[in-house]
């Protein structure tokens, strides 16, 4: 995941915090080695190298993790979808470019890439790919799957108020901060260069996650256009706005997910609220940061 | 209890592995191992392996377990409720059990793992036994001599039966290529050993029960832990005795609570020195307070001085040291002002197959898995006598225990030749 995991927790216990918020991290860790596309010996890479050729026997909670994707992949009607792999590298944010790729290249791209091409086999907990070629990169949900897992440590642990995050964008809050309502998470304008006591919006947690999606950062400007490294999977084509999605839901696995998806065109109907057990959603409205309009609420409980 | 499994199924499985693997060599950088297509449930002869104590080295070991195609991960034994829910989740097809008796009477399970905190091995590893079960045991054999001494007689009773101890190194490939090439006397004349492991960390588990969280901590309760020497040591110090081949003769021994204050009396920061017959003596220091440098093994010798890191190893070499034929042609990587050569273990077998040694391994096995795919082919192509046999196991338990008093002790401890005999 190559981010910094932060949680700050409050009690009565400094011993009994301590040691669970090491318990919390050694876990963040283990998820991290499990889940990384980029090491060639991770429970990821092996399903990557032999799910084509083979079925591949996989843990419980990887299978958990796997099954929630396709949860979301149905939800979204494709448009979040961990199969965009070849895709990425086609787009290769990684390095500076000047152009974009050619409808061609995006087209062969495309046909590796779709959570269609999975199979899942719950009795086994094991995994196949029907087309070969097919990557699955856990990229944009793997740090609100740790958040997830950690949380449920720390509460096990007797921890009931604590913040966590994983590199400010996916957030979870355990009860609430001392003589406080909720958790205030702020978030900043990523265009913003000089720092303002103002933000951007914030948002208030209780027992909740909240994911905050960019297509910042990482990205290619092409004819005064950004192209962000969020991609829809249905078009292959980067996402150039809206600029800033949020989403607070009892998960941040779920959070995570949706808020990439937001990015890419994804506005949740209703039945989803219950379903994904979704609080709220929003996304910055306008395309260009120059003509912001302020923030457009997609759904909200 | 069946030996010899050398069954047909088990001779095409593993040749048609081999096969497989050579015809992907040129495919990829590194040949990658292709895990089986059969179904685990459906494998005639996999090993029915029961895992007693889901801590955090129970779950790597079951992990470990169910990743390996010789081997059927069937129960997980667990007395607190917390841990079984875990157990259930992590590999949801695997049946839970409370009570270690009740899987010792289930005459379908063949091999238990016994994970359990170090004080509890000596009655769950005997009852194993006992009901004709092969046994993998964590190590430290025990928390006493007596403890280890009945383990290890128990273990040397059971004819016919495997009893494989988890010190580690001595199953993992690149540690075995290691331990040639230093007894072949490329370090030269061996001169020490250094070695250290350093980890932030309070050593202490979190539960919201008062009992629970006593029983978690047994690592901070000085009656019943061998300390950082004992319960993290013994892996570097088994692996120093083994590069050695020698037993100790002396241990000496320092510790003292530096950080962590929270009423433990058990040493958060120790330095221990094991004195060996050739004067080769290992300087092992382990401390809970920095994580700097983590941990490594430093083998010094006339000729060159060998670092074992990551389950990788680096030589360096003297400037007065003969030049070895193959260096010319090896990897070699910075570290500060040093070069090092790396002592790669399939690095002749990659470079005959057209293949990048610098690459990173696809291939590459945690230490425990190496550990149980050992303990598997002894099942299956045995009997032979464990690499990490009762006797190993006991001599590197008495070591660590004695280090251990030692550290607590602030004191000199001569080993006597009686100690390492099983029989007293």
């Amino acid at each position: 995941m190559a981010t910094r995991f932060e949680i700050v927790m409050h009690g009565d216990d400094p011993v009994l915090l301590r040691s669970a918020g090491e318990e919390a991290i050694r876990e963040i860790n283990r998820i991290a080695a499990r889940f990384s596309f980029y090491d060639p010996a991770s429970e990821l890479s092996r399903i990557n190298r032999d799910a084509f050729d083979r079925e591949v026997f996989i843990a419980g909670d990887l299978f958990e993790l796997l099954k929630t994707c396709e949860t979301c992949w149905k939800m979204t009607t494709g448009v979040f979808d961990p199969t965009i792999g070849p895709l990425m590298k086609l787009w290769g944010f990684g390095a500076k470019r000047t152009d974009i790729p050619s409808v061609n290249d995006i087209k062969m791209a495309l046909e590796m890439t779709g959570w269609q091409h999975i199979s899942l086999d719950p009795d086994k907990t094991s995994i196949r790919f029907k087309t070969n070629g097919v990557k699955i990169d856990l990229g944009g949900i793997a740090k609100g799957w740790a958040l997830d897992e950690a949380t449920i440590l720390l509460r096990e642990a007797g921890v009931t108020s604590a913040l966590l995050h994983g590199g400010t964008s996916s957030i979870v809050g355990i009860g609430t901060p001392p003589r406080e309502l909720a958790w205030t998470i702020g978030i900043e304008d990523p265009y913003e260069k000089v720092h303002t006591p103002k933000w951007f919006t914030t948002s208030d947690i209780v027992d909740s996650a909240l994911s905050v999606s960019s297509i910042h950062g990482k990205s290619h400007e092409v004819d005064d256009i950004e192209y962000g490294h969020v991609l829809n999977p249905l078009t292959g084509m980067a996402v150039s706005g809206p600029y800033v999605s949020v989403v607070e839901a009892d998960s941040a696995v779920i959070a995570d997910a949706l808020s990439t998806a937001l990015l890419a065109g994804y506005r949740p109907k209703q039945s989803h609220l219950e379903q994904a057990h979704l609080k709220k959603a929003l996304i910055q409205a306008e395309v260009h940061h120059k003509t912001d309009s302020g923030w457009k609420l997609i759904a909200a409980k | 209890m069946f030996r010899n499994r050398l069954s047909r199924r088990n001779f095409l499985k593993k040749s048609s592995f081999g096969t497989l693997s050579g015809v992907l060599a040129s495919a990829e950088l590194i040949p990658s191992e292709k895990t089986s297509s059969l179904n685990h449930a459906a494998l005639e002869d996999q090993i029915s392996c029961a895992v007693i104590g889901f801590g955090q080295w129970g779950r790597e070991i079951s992990k470990a377990i169910h990743e390996l195609e010789d081997t059927d991960l069937t129960v997980i034994c667990d007395h607190f409720p917390l841990m079984l829910r875990r157990a259930k989740r992590d590999f949801p097809a695997v049946k839970t059990e409370s009570d270690y008796q009740t899987v010792l009477a289930d005459e379908s399970i063949t091999a238990v793992f016994v994970a359990t905190p170090t004080h509890f091995h000596k009655d769950i590893v005997i009852a194993s036994l006992k009901a004709g079960k092969h046994v993998y045991c964590e190590a430290p054999l025990a928390h006493t001599m007596e403890d280890a001494r009945a383990i290890a007689q128990a273990a040397r009773n059971a004819k016919g039966q495997i009893f494989q101890t988890g010190l580690l190194y001595r199953t993992e490939p690149q540690y075995r290529s290691v331990y040639g090439f230093v007894r072949s006397g490329a370090l030269g004349k061996s001169s020490m050993t250094r070695s250290q492991w350093h980890y932030k960390d309070s050593w202490r588990r979190p539960s919201s029960s008062g009992a629970r969280a006593e029983a978690l901590n047994w690592r901070l309760d000085e009656k019943v832990s061998l300390g950082l020497v004992g319960e993290v040591g013994i892996q570097q110090i088994d692996t120093c005795m083994w590069l050695n081949e020698q037993l100790p003769v002396a241990v000496s021994g320092f510790g003292h609570v530096a950080f962590w204050r929270d009423g433990r009396t058990v040493p958060d920061t120790i330095q221990s020195v094991i004195e060996f017959p050739s004067g080769e003596n290992m300087l092992f220091d382990a401390t809970l307070v920095s994580g700097f440098d983590a941990e490594y093994d430093l083998y010094f010798g006339s000729d060159s001085t060998v670092i074992l890191r990551d389950n990788k190893a680096w030589m360096f070499k003297e400037v007065d040291a003969p030049q070895l034929g193959w260096e010319v042609y090896a990897r070699k990587d910075r570290f500060y002002k040093e070069t090092g050569i790396a002592l790669l273990a399939n690095a002749t077998k990659l470079d005959a197959l057209g293949t990048d040694p610098t690459a990173d391994d696809p291939n590459a096995k945690a230490p425990i898995w190496h550990a149980i795919k050992a303990f598997a082919d002894n099942f299956n192509y045995g009997p032979f006598e464990p690499v990490v046999n009762y006797q190993i196991a006991y001599q590197a338990t008495v070591v660590v225990i004695k280090a251990n008093e030692a550290v607590k002790t602030g004191t000199k401890i001569v080993f006597k030749p009686e100690w390492f005999s099983i029989d007293g």
